[in-house]
């Protein structure tokens, strides 16, 4: 028997989950209200936040949909007016980058560790579910194996009984007789195989 | 030939450093893509993405951050290249990730 690992982790936009999807909007949106308010760069690790929230839930490839294509693209569009007047010199700009940096390379890598454990638990659980149709398996075999030791073992021990009685009443018959020493010979093979079957099963 | 062609200033040697920078960041990109992440061709496990950040993006971008410093209108000034290291690791990371998950080589 032989089993496939499946992971379950997304690899295109139609199979991201609606439930991601829609916590990916709704962070959208927590990331866009603001924007209105108050300018860029004080609340830019919002989408860190944010982030960090979809690897945590969903792993990787939510992630990397959310960080990439949203708070990378679409979400800075937007907000590039508030950018550029949020930022004053160079090295606020600076700070701001190095804060998006880190929060992109953090979350994603929080989103991969999340989906490597994921995928190892789906791993495990797939190996776990195979020993246990093993286990089923080799039970049945075990209880069908005890079934055919006792027929045999029935089987053979009930004609050796029966053998055993003729020899004994040959015997009787045969005493002084020249045949008797050839009997004494069968009932000691045959003690010998009633050993053997009474050993074996 | 475009700075031959621009006239760009400086001897020769000063223009085909300048012009050695794209060609020197593509080879280092794929010379550590084909050492580094041999296994996998796409982000599939931790250690993969990891290799893939430092060896793909960090690397060729800190050797882009050489030329930036030296032959640029930056002119030795270390946090604008620092800024600039910066945004290109955004850029970069934020363009490739995506791609090389959505569409797998």
């Amino acid at each position: 028997m032989s089993f496939t690992l499946v992971p379950n982790e997304p690899r295109s936009f139609r199979q991201l989950n609606h439930k991601g999807l829609l916590e990916i909007f709704l962070s959208t949106i927590l990331f866009l209200v603001p924007g209105f308010f108050i300018s860029f760069d004080k609340y830019w690790f919002i989408c860190g936040v944010c982030a960090a929230f979809i690897a945590v839930r969903h792993g990787f490839y939510h992630l990397i949909f959310i960080n990439g294509i949203i708070f990378n693209y679409i979400l800075p569009l937007i907000n590039f007016g508030s950018l550029e007047n949020g930022t004053h010199g160079s090295t606020q700009l600076l700070s701001v980058h190095l804060g998006m940096s880190t929060m992109f390379f953090g979350s994603a890598l929080i989103g991969r560790v999340i989906s490597d454990l994921r995928n190892s638990e789906q791993e495990l659980t797939s190996h776990k579910k195979h020993i246990e149709e093993m286990n089923t398996q080799l039970s049945k075999a075990n209880h069908e194996m005890d079934r055919f030791v006792y027929s045999v073992s029935h089987e053979i021990s009930a004609p050796l009984k029966s053998i055993k009685g003729r020899i004994a009443i040959s015997k009787l018959e045969s005493k002084g007789n020249a045949d008797f020493h050839y009997i004494s010979k069968i009932e000691q093979s045959v003690s010998k195989l009633e050993d053997f079957t009474e050993e074996i099963f | 030939m475009l700075l031959f062609l621009w006239s760009a200033p400086g001897p020769w040697e000063r223009i085909f450093i300048l012009a050695s920078r794209d060609p020197v960041i593509v080879f280092a990109s794929v010379f550590f893509s084909r050492n580094l992440v041999r296994e996998s061709n796409d982000l599939s496990n931790t250690q993969v993405f990891m290799k893939f950040v430092f060896g793909v993006i960090v690397l060729p971008d800190l050797i882009n951050s050489l030329y930036t410093y030296h032959n640029t209108f930056v002119g030795g000034d270390l946090e604008k290249v620092a800024l600039l290291w910066l945004s290109d690791f955004i850029t970069i990371f934020s363009i490739a990730v995506p791609i090389l998950h959505y569409f797998k080589p």
